[in-house]
């Protein structure tokens, strides 16, 4: 028992040090027409990406999506950044995904992690969460759960980005 | 090469796809009483409550088994414990007793209807058996050898105080890999009429409960018994339930005793006995 | 084997780490999140006279760990849990610690390989389906081998073998299967917006069989055709699963073969979202061994078909899939009214209704007579096949979402719900095949309205509040609540809510349930407390239930990752 904890923690340290050069894992995702994507392969023309977990029965994801949403069209002009939002939504609702966006009126790029494959891979606990990658596809910076106004400091850290400054947090 | 590995794999699965039962195969011809054990009874402890709508369904699993089996081999108890397992205005009588929730909790139950066959198990966790697991435990378990024998008589029954004393032997007959075996006597009582709930969650006020743990001789646990020198006897009493409040009075008459030992490292069964008195 | 992998695991960590600062090359990287839950439980004579729910340790707590190591298309993985002792009302059966879960994995030329640990899902999960949910304690992870060939652009096999998990054990089935799936958009020019998926899958467990009474099949399939059919707005997906006979602890030993169906159908453009849905499900309930409780080894998965509420009180009405049966249909219609117009307003407003019932299949029961002379459908086909719809109604949940915003700085939702619950059925798991007369069901009739505001009241503070009432005269009767939960982004929030059982009828019981709760988000790590008294709730799987007792006492979460 001793033994494991040691080398969990040793893990721990392991990975901090480790966590520079991150991007996201060859996971297939799944359009809302049914073709899969790489995850490794979304871009954005060197341009950052926010990449959401969601799903249609999380309130705060939904204040979240909709918070950024009323500002997307600034945000796009301003900076170039494209959401990804990616439904965590198993089959009993996954077929509710596509008209949800729709009648949200979100302008976001969507995809399913059906099986919540790569939520899995990237460690996600709990939904909402959120990833920043820089224009090389470099995971610069992630964030648990939403309180509304986390979307203006997205975009602070989104711009200090465009001006080639490091994410320190 | 990948295309011949998933037809080769394809091909295994189709195989070993499934078996059909054909209809009119589906029970195997069970002789009813004429089964001969070896000698090891087998113990079921069934942890039920007079609110488990579930519970009756699987008390007729047990009785089906034992009818099978037969009193002789396979000896039923029922534990009222839980908290299905408590009094309301339709369910005047629960039935339960400390030492039946002492045991649902030393045991951590969870819901009821569940059981225990012979306590084995216990070691790996998986003491709880559910009702479908019964018939194969108990067949299982009913094939081993006898490592001792039991025998329990009636010693003396005083009305006025309700007291009852029981005596009798245990015999080592084999090999009993352990140093601390424990004897327990049980008090269980047959054919008490009282409502409980069924299956459609409507109740049956006129349920006929049999085998009701009703307390111990000799506390939950029992009592250290030593079988080094290949025998032991031992002698206990017991007051039976007079419940005047609520008219739950156990009837001397339809009164089962139940004598088993087990391993006290383990909590598995080593033998059982019972006998009506 | 634990020990094996686990210096594997940490000797790619340290290569990792030599490397890291030295040569520049990629050497992989680790990554991680922790979870820990615990609870200090005081005594509340109030809700729980007899201290049935008063755990003797006081305090319980759980955590787990993942690690994860990636390295271009090598991934590997362990999961350390620890239960001391679980949380009440979580299945007790996760107790103590260990590695349950640990896998490698490796994917090159269009060969994915799996090795230990993984979880699937095949379709919509009707035939297979493993995963994991903490939050319900069900974790069914195979344990065994997956390899998933990409055969050519479009076209994807599958095959697996192994074992299922069950608590830090495996199941005593062996479970293999296979799945094919064909995307034709592949198959010819991208440009069309029309597609056909179809996909074919399959699954067979093996067990042996000792039963004294039954002559069990040892091998039980199960196989699911299944299409999806993209044509620009609209999408239709269905799906049909058959299953061999599978007499087990769940449908009482009966001998007739499974069906299920699921087939949903939507439209969605511009601002309208329109879905309907189908589900079919009989003795569908499939498990890697033939006994077994609530979600212990689960291999398939039945989507329920009804929408999951999540605001507290509508919540404690939610919707369980009735594991031996049952049929139903939802219909759902979302549309965006645009800003400037007459119910739009000046930003905009969303409206969604939602409609969704089940019922009971009409089983017309063959009994035989038991050796005790009793009645039972064990060991018998138990019923006819394509039972149809019955008379016994499970539910119905009827309900309308408003959501506006009210001016620059302050939004609202307002929703309202109808439901018709089968109490019985869904919380005492009274199976139908025992019902005599469903006059003896219980049936909770309820009418719930909830109104959220969400007010920014300077930048980085907002005030989110919930009034929500829910009016019943059956079961717990009725109820209200009001929270208030104050936030100051990105890190703290502070919350205060009480529900009030006021309509209980045993007026004793007519008791407030207050929490008070606060939390601390920094990047990735969120710290909770909550302090109060949480309502009791019921939780049953395949007939046997198990209460989520109320409790009273302070908890704690924390979440991080890396």
């Amino acid at each position: 028992m001793r033994n494991l904890l040691s080398t969990l923690s040793l893990g721990l340290i392991l990975s901090f040090s480790l966590s520079a050069q991150d991007k996201l894992p060859n996971i297939q995702l799944k359009d809302l027409s049914g073709n899969m994507i790489d995850a490794s392969s979304l871009k954005n023309d060197g341009k950052p990406i926010v990449v959401s977990f969601w799903a249609t029965w999380c309130k705060p994801c939904i204040r979240e999506l909709n918070a950024i949403n009323d500002q997307y069209i600034d945000w796009q002009e301003e900076t170039g950044v494209k959401l990804v939002a990616v439904s965590v939504d198993d089959s009993r609702n996954s077929s509710r995904v596509k008209p949800f966006t729709k009648s949200q009126g979100w302008e976001y790029e969507v995809y399913l992690d059906e099986n919540q494959e790569l939520k899995r891979a990237l460690n996600v606990n709990n939904i909402p969460h959120t990833f920043l990658l820089d224009g090389e596809g470099n995971i610069v910076w992630q964030h648990n759960g939403y309180i509304p106004g986390d979307e203006d400091h997205l975009l602070e850290l989104i711009e200090k980005l465009n001006a080639g400054l490091a994410i320190e947090e | 090469m990948k295309k011949t590995l998933f037809f080769a794999l394809s091909l295994l699965f189709a195989l070993s796809a499934c078996d059909e039962i054909p209809e009119g195969e589906y029970l195997k011809n069970v002789e009813v009483g004429g089964y001969e054990g070896t000698g090891h009874k087998v113990f079921l402890e069934e942890f039920t409550g007079v609110k488990c709508n579930n519970c009756p369904a699987a008390n007729a699993k047990a009785k089906e088994l034992q009818s099978i089996y037969g009193k002789e081999n396979l000896i039923l108890l029922g534990i009222h414990a839980g908290n299905l397992a408590t009094t309301d205005a339709k369910h005047p009588k629960a039935f339960n007793t400390p030492e039946g929730t002492e045991l649902f909790n030393f045991f951590q139950l969870f819901g009821v209807p569940v059981g225990f066959v012979n306590r084995i198990d216990h070691s790996t966790g998986g003491i709880i058996k559910g009702e479908g697991d019964w018939a194969g435990l108990v067949a299982q378990e009913l094939e081993r050898l006898p490592v001792a024998e039991i025998t329990i008589q009636e010693d003396s029954y005083n009305s006025s105080t309700r007291e009852l004393s029981v005596s009798g032997t245990v015999q080592v007959t084999g090999t009993i890999n352990s140093s601390n075996v424990h004897l327990c006597l049980y008090l269980a009582e047959n054919g008490i009429i009282s409502p409980q709930t069924m299956g459609d969650k409507s109740v049956n006020e006129n349920y006929k409960h049999d085998h009701v743990f009703r307390g111990s001789f000799n506390g939950t646990y029992g009592a250290p018994i030593d079988l080094s020198s290949g025998n032991a006897t031992f002698s206990e009493s017991i007051t039976l339930v007079n419940n005047t409040a609520n008219g739950d009075i156990a009837v001397k008459e339809n009164c089962e005793v139940i004598a088993f030992i087990y391993d006290k490292d383990t909590y598995e069964i080593l033998q059982a006995q019972s006998i009506e008195i | 084997m634990k020990r094996i992998l686990l210096a594997l695991f940490l000797g790619l960590g340290l290569i990792g780490q030599t490397s890291a600062q030295g040569d520049g090359k990629d050497y992989g990287q680790i990554h991680g999140n922790f979870q820990t839950n615990a609870q200090y439980y005081l005594r509340d004579t109030l809700i729980d006279p007899n201290g049935n729910a008063f755990p003797d340790e006081r305090l319980l707590a759980a955590g787990f760990l993942n690690l994860v190591y990636t390295k271009g298309n090598f991934m590997a993985g362990i999961r350390y849990e620890n239960y001391q002792n679980n949380l009440i009302g979580l299945p007790e059966g996760f107790k103590g610690e260990g590695i349950p879960y640990r896998f490698a994995r490796y994917k090159k030329d269009g060969l994915d390989i799996t090795v230990g640990n993984y979880y699937e899902q095949f379709g919509s999960g009707l035939v297979f389906r493993t995963y994991e949910e903490r939050g319900l304690g069900l974790d069914n992870a195979m344990d065994g081998l997956r390899l998933i060939f990409d055969i050519r652009p479009g076209l994807t096999a599958k095959a697996l073998v192994g074992r299922q998990r069950i608590y830090f054990q495996t199941g005593d089935g062996i479970v293999r299967g296979g799945d094919l799936e064909l995307n034709l958009n592949e198959f010819r020019d991208k440009a069309s917006s029309t597609n056909l998926i179809v996909g074919a899958s399959m699954i067979s467990r093996f067990q042996e069989a000792q039963d004294p009474i039954y002559n069990l099949p040892e091998n039980v399939a199960s196989a699911g055709l299944r299409a999806n059919f993209i044509a620009g707005d609209f999408n239709i997906f269905a799906e049909y699963a058959y299953k061999s006979q599978d007499p087990n602890s769940t449908n009482r030993f009966i001998y007739k073969p499974g069906h299920a169906i699921y087939a949903t159908g939507s439209y969605a453009k511009g601002n309208l979202g329109l879905i309907l849905g189908y589900k079919y499900y009989d003795n569908f309930m499939f498990r890697s061994q033939r006994v077994g409780n609530f979600t212990e080894a689960m291999i398939n998965y039945l989507p329920p078909l009804a929408e999951l509420h999540t605001y507290a009180l509508p919540a404690l009405y939610s919707y369980n899939i009735q594991s031996n049966g049952e049929t139903g249909i939802q219909a759902e219609l979302s549309y965006k009214f645009d800003r400037g117009t007459l119910l739009g307003g000046k930003y905009g407003t969303l409206l969604n209704l939602n409609f969704s019932n089940a019922y009971a299949l009409n089983k017309d029961f063959t009994f035989r007579q038991g050796l005790d002379s009793s009645q039972t459908i064990s060991g018998t086909d138990g019923y006819q096949d394509w039972a149809g719809i019955g008379n016994i109604q499970y539910s119905q949940d009827f309900n309308v979402e408003v959501k506006t915003k009210i001016n620059k700085n302050l939004k609202g939702t307002f929703s309202y719900y109808n439901f018709v619950y089968n109490r019985s059925a869904l919380l005492d798991g009274v199976i139908d095949d025992l019902v005599s007369d469903p006059n003896n069901l219980d049936m909770v009739y309820v009418n719930a309205a909830v109104a959220e505001f969400l007010w920014k009241i300077k930048p980085k503070h907002s005030l989110r509040t919930e009034a929500q009432i829910m009016l019943t005269e059956q079961d717990r009767g009725s109820w209200a609540m009001l929270l208030l939960e104050y936030s100051i982004a990105p890190e703290w929030f502070v919350a205060v809510q009480d529900a009030y059982n006021y309509g209980h009828p045993d007026p004793d019981l007519r008791v407030h349930y207050p929490i008070i709760s606060m939390g601390y988000t920094r990047g990735t790590t969120k710290f909770q407390v909550n302090y109060g008294r949480q309502q009791e709730g019921v939780f049953c799987v395949g007939g046997i239930c198990r209460v989520v007792p109320a409790s009273n006492g302070f908890s704690m979460m924390i979440t991080s990752n890396f």
